[in-house]
């Protein structure tokens, strides 16, 4: 059968630049930073760290004998498919749920309520009968499934830093060649409990706090940069295929035209720029456009020195002559890595960014590294006319790489 | 407290049950709790008391019944 066209019908977000999928993208495009010190005596999960916390506290949003069920990623990530279907103009389930997937990634799933159950488990020998229900990495997938009564397939993508993006790549792939008319997409991830933290210390990956302190930390592209901060949150996104939009008279924010897709095979935590250049141009060639038709990249770049290195070389070397003018942008400044929810909390960006013509800037570049060819959109927002497709990319930790194509409607 | 008093509070405060709707009739599922969540609410109950609840005994419709079984088990246990 002919090819569907999908488009993005509704965004739905919990971050930490807000839950109001408008004022957040406002705060982004301003230049806005969300990253702060937290210490255990606040209240909230890990020790003394740089990261960006979700706004988002447990208050009865999600009724207590329900969420006593979802890990906090879960939540979040039913949130947030509520706030995307209601502004996708989809409520009654009958007419759309049957027809529907759920595509939802997450890289550790119930991270805090494993860090519970060792705590109890190693002190009194006991575990709580949900342990299990609640730690698995498809929490987010399935219990948007269950709350919206969609029964068509719930997938769940656990791929790290790729785990959303892919999410929304394969879920578009679903109406594209026709399995489905509609697909809630995304990503969740709640990954700020100590002992994950901990880990990620343990890596040697996370930034040292930058001399003007916690806000300026997260510098992706900056001669400064010295590591990546850690964020959480969970973003959503509607696809539907045009008959199913047009059916209900409902409207389109952007079009996803492309996604492509590649692994390094090389090493666990080292990215490969010929990985990232294969993915990139892969979901070029599967959107049938030129490198030069592409007016804005929102990067993964994390802030960490290698990995912002060879990412700024891929695109180089995907776009060529284009990449001396063309719009760089990583969000990590504002809100640091989502891991498995920044694939689609950055479409989140890239679709606003097309839909209004604004480009969002990389907070915390003062001073660009001299080797980097790009242009990083430092510290801000830049209003384009004409745009008409964006890329985005997500790399992750095992080589896995991914990029997204996205049109202006 | 008695038995319908803490089985009462351990509603309200961990299974987020409206105290105005819990009477001796109400069953678990009228108050929102699923089948997870009944397994949860019975080891709490034999956590507190030290009582041990078998799967048939866990079967109970209202919260009168859950109490009546909980205290016949705390009095064999103490006979």
């Amino acid at each position: 059968m002919d090819r569907r066209r999908v488009f993005v019908s509704g965004l739905g977000l919990i971050s930490p630049l807000g839950n109001d999928v408008s004022v957040a993208f406002d705060r982004l495009y301003a230049g806005d930073v969300a990253v702060r010190r937290v210490t255990s005596d606040s209240g909230m999960p890990g020790s003394d760290a740089i990261v960006a916390p979700a706004v988002y506290h447990v208050d009865g949003s999600v009724p207590r004998v329900k969420a006593r069920l979802m890990a906090r990623a879960t939540q979040m990530a039913v949130l947030s498919a509520g706030t995307a279907l209601e502004a996708a103009g989809l409520g009654s389930r009958e007419e759309w749920a049957g027809e529907a997937g759920v595509y939802i990634g997450s890289g550790l799933g119930g991270s805090e309520i494993l860090e519970e159950h060792y705590r109890r488990y190693f002190a009194s020998r006991r575990s709580r009968a949900a342990t299990i229900a609640m730690i698995m990495a498809n929490g987010p997938a399935c219990h948007v499934s269950m709350e919206y009564g969609i029964t068509g397939p719930s997938l769940s993508y656990s791929l790290a830093c790729v785990s959303s993006a892919v999410a929304l790549g394969e879920g578009f792939r679903a109406i594209r060649d026709g399995y489905l008319h509609t697909v809630v997409a995304g990503g969740a991830e709640a990954q700020l409990n100590e002992g994950t933290v901990g880990a990620w210390m343990g890596l040697g990956a996370l930034a040292s706090e930058h001399a003007d302190g916690p806000e300026a930390t997260s510098r992706p592209f900056d001669a400064g940069r010295t590591g990546m901060v850690l964020g959480e949150g969970a973003a959503v996104l509607i696809l539907e295929s045009e008959e199913s939009l047009s059916a209900r008279g409902g409207d389109a924010l952007v079009e996803i035209v492309g996604f492509g897709m590649s692994s390094d095979a090389h090493n666990l935590t080292e990215p490969l720029e010929e990985g990232q250049v294969m993915a990139m141009r892969r979901a070029l060639a599967d959107a049938a456009l030129d490198a030069r038709d592409i007016g804005y990249v929102n990067a993964h770049a994390t802030g960490t020195p290698a990995g912002d290195r060879v990412e700024w070389n891929a695109i180089k070397t995907t776009f060529g002559a284009h990449a001396e003018t063309l719009p760089v942008s990583s969000s990590k400044g504002a809100h640091g890595h989502l891991v498995g929810a920044t694939g689609a909390m950055e479409a989140v960006w890239t679709a606003l960014a097309l839909h209004r013509g604004r480009i969002p800037p990389t907070a915390n570049l003062t001073h660009p590294d001299p080797d980097c060819p790009l242009d990083c959109v430092p510290l801000v927002g830049r209003e384009v006319e004409g745009l008409r497709f964006a890329l985005s990319n997500s790399f992750a930790f095992g080589g896995t790489n991914a990029a997204l194509v996205f049109a202006r409607v | 407290m008695n038995t319908y008093d803490f089985l009462r509070q351990l509603l309200v405060t961990e299974f987020g049950a409206k105290p105005s709707d819990i009477t001796p009739e109400s069953t678990l599922a009228s108050l929102g709790l699923d089948s997870l969540s009944a397994v949860e609410l019975v080891r709490e109950l034999e956590e507190e008391y030290r009582i041990v609840i078998s799967s048939e005994q866990a079967t109970f419709d209202t919260l009168a019944e859950a109490v009546n079984i909980v205290d016949s088990l705390i009095q064999a246990r103490q006979g």
